[in-house]
């Protein structure tokens, strides 16, 4: 089948909340605009079925940028840039204002907004709820349609499988991209000015308990089309990935691994089956306690139920906040969340809700290609915002919206004082090459994408973080260099959809072998919030020697790993 | 009755997935365009969609949000999760 060549000032690889934000800022700044998504862009990435609440800054709570950036860099456990955490925090009242204007309700009848504290995302956090006992639904709708008012061509069904480079080298500016048509296997050629990465992180590292019984294959707490193809397609380019190490934990609903929006972290306090509390405090429990002791026990040794009779912090808030919340779960953002409850009979303002951890994810901003206060990455031309960015903090859909709207902006500043650079076209066959070997191989001689990304994640679940040692992860590092080798060239695809999954599956390794080489490189155990890292018999947050950002970085194709400073504020 | 049974097909079916009526489904698409892991089929014969990939749903319920009529599609959670 022929490919199709198309050029444009900006292409935006990823349709979800930062990537229609840059879309629509940079085709503002009158920059041409192509949207690669992989779905549908009505619906596609986390914010798909809505968003309950938008983590920002907002004056009525008397906390500075510089105050909310300090907490964030607590939140880190220091791992994070604060320069990133500022501008994030000075950005979001507007950004939720574009909303807005876009058509999304944001307030009350008398005006005013709904914004409350917001500890499950990171302590000191605050974040604006919906007007109403309904979640924004059709936040993900509102979006796409403005895009496309904005002039963006939307290409969707259309993953992005490899970037391309001035002259087809390894760290040169980024040109564009190759896209795989998921329905109709064409390959879509776009040469851009420049590109922004917003592919999210990835719900597909960890290997959830059900992970051999079929039907819950793709049941992860992000979207699962969401497999860190991005942070893969910028490694290869050659941009800093930083603090893979620090993968995200969610606890959640038990057996049903959606995101546990709403009363966990929220209100609720951790308290074992015999009602004994888990930690002292909401602020104790953001630290090592929290993990250590529900993550073993959980696994272990009693079961785990969330209290959210108790509102630590502010116990004024308690009834708005509980009403806000029960509304928020009965329109739930997650479909599946509302079956759950009905069959379960759980009701957190009844009672306390059992749950349970979930697998490692890649979702917490800390983790992914490192991101500048401008959305820029280490790369000349490459741009990238959402999920898909490391070395900021746990921004959620606040930093969808900042950083995508920043990255936008940046990407058609850039494009419309540059020209064009002629493709490598030596790249595009290889990028097209190193997917088409898997319709090579026939099932008898080769392996499913289904059984390689399986074992990948079990080699990440079983020997990765959070709870690793050193002889651990060297020990998972050999398995999976063993996998890699004997099996991961047999991978066979029948099909354009098995395509798909097969270049999924190569992102898949891509994470669980830098996951497994940061958490082997730096020597120590450190908390973050939602993101622990304990490594037995290493110190405690030595912060002498590594408070830094752990950096990979594709050198002449191997994997290397150093480090890089955290940046403060004066 | 042994034999009987037997004899009767021996697939193993996981429950769960979206259960799509094909009385009240109107064939507009829609879910069939929006399904994120694209677990949807469109037969243009019957004007109705099917539900060709159960394993790789999601259950974000997008397909039941786009879905123009009540009752058309049904989610149904796998016993593991309930």
């Amino acid at each position: 089948m022929s490919d199709e060549y198309i050029s444009t000032d900006v292409l935006v690889i990823g349709g979800g909340l930062a990537g229609c934000f840059a879309a629509i800022k940079a085709a503002e700044l009158g920059a041409q605009v192509v949207i690669f998504d992989k779905a549908h862009i009505r619906r596609s990435g986390n914010g798909g079925t809505g968003l309950h609440r938008i983590p920002l800054i907002h004056p009525d709570y008397n906390l500075t940028s510089r105050e909310f950036a300090r907490l964030n860099v607590q939140g880190a456990a220091g791992i994070c840039d604060e320069d990133v955490s500022y501008e994030f925090a000075q950005d979001t009242l507007d950004r939720v204002l574009d909303l807005e204007s876009y058509g999304v309700p944001m307030r009350r009848e008398d005006g005013s907004f709904i914004v409350k504290p917001a500890q499950d995302i990171a302590p000191g956090q605050i974040a604006i709820w919906g007007p109403g006992p309904t979640v924004w639904h059709d936040v993900k709708p509102i979006l796409a349609r403005k895009a496309q008012e904005a002039g963006a061509k939307i290409l969707n069904r259309t993953a992005g499988i490899g970037l391309l480079t001035e002259g087809g080298k390894l760290g040169g500016r980024v040109i564009g991209a190759v896209g795989l048509g998921t329905r109709t296997g064409e390959f879509i050629v776009c040469a851009a000015k420049a590109v922004v990465l917003t592919t999210g992180g990835s719900y597909r590292v960890g290997r959830h308990k059900n992970s051999l019984y079929a039907p819950t294959r793709f049941i992860e707490c992000g979207c699962p089309t969401n497999s860190g193809d991005g942070q893969y397609m910028a490694y290869r380019a050659g941009a800093d990935i930083v603090n893979l190490e620090f993968l995200e934990l969610s606890p959640s609903w038990k057996d049903l691994p959606h995101w546990g929006c709403g009363p966990i972290g929220v209100v609720g306090q951790e308290i074992l089956g015999t009602g004994e509390p888990v930690s002292a405090s909401h602020e104790e429990a953001s630290k090592f306690d929290r993990y250590i002791k529900t993550y073993t026990f959980g696994l272990d040794s009693e079961v785990l139920f969330n209290d959210a009779s108790v509102v630590p912090g502010y116990p004024e808030e308690k009834g708005e906040m509980l009403e806000l919340l029960w509304a928020e779960e009965n329109e739930a953002t997650s479909y599946a969340y509302l079956l759950w409850q009905k069959e379960r009979g759980e009701d957190f303002t009844k009672g306390p809700i059992e749950f349970e951890w979930h697998p490692p994810y890649l979702h917490n901003n800390q983790a992914g290609i490192h991101m500048n206060t401008q959305a820029g990455s280490s790369l000349r031309g490459l741009y990238c915002a959402g999920d898909v960015i490391g070395g900021g903090w746990r921004q959620s859909s606040g930093g969808a919206f900042v950083f995508g709207a920043r990255a936008g902006q940046s990407a058609a500043e850039y494009a419309l004082q540059t020209s064009p650079i002629p493709i490598n076209h030596h790249q595009v066959d290889a990028e097209k090459e190193r997917l088409l070997q898997a319709t090579d191989v026939t099932p008898s001689q080769g392996y499913s994408w289904i059984e390689l990304e399986d074992k990948a994640r079990q080699i990440v679940s079983e020997y990765g973080g959070p709870l690793t040692s050193n002889a651990k992860l060297r020990r998972g590092l050999m398995h999976l260099e063993r996998i890699k080798t004997r099996y991961l060239p047999f991978l066979y695809a029948r099909n354009t959809r098995e395509l798909l999954r097969v270049s999924e599956v190569h992102s898949t390794f891509w994470i669980a072998e830098a996951h497994l080489r940061a958490a082997l490189f730096r020597q120590e155990s450190r908390f973050p919030y939602v993101s622990l890292l304990y490594k037995r018999g290493c110190p405690v947050e030595d912060d002498e020697n590594w408070l830094k950002h752990s950096v990979i970085r594709n050198i002449d194709w191997q994997m290397t790993i150093g480090t890089k400073e955290v940046k403060r504020l004066e | 009755m042994l034999r009987e049974l037997a004899s009767t097909d021996l697939e193993i079916r996981y429950r769960g997935g979206i259960i799509i009526d094909d009385e009240l489904c109107i064939g507009c698409k829609k879910c069939y365009e929006v399904c994120p892991p694209d677990v949807f089929e469109f037969d243009e014969e019957t004007k109705c969609p099917i539900l060709a990939f159960p394993d790789e749903c999601w259950y974000c319920g997008a397909c039941i949000f786009e879905c123009p009529v009540e009752g058309a599609l049904r989610m149904e959670l796998p016993l593991a999760c309930l």
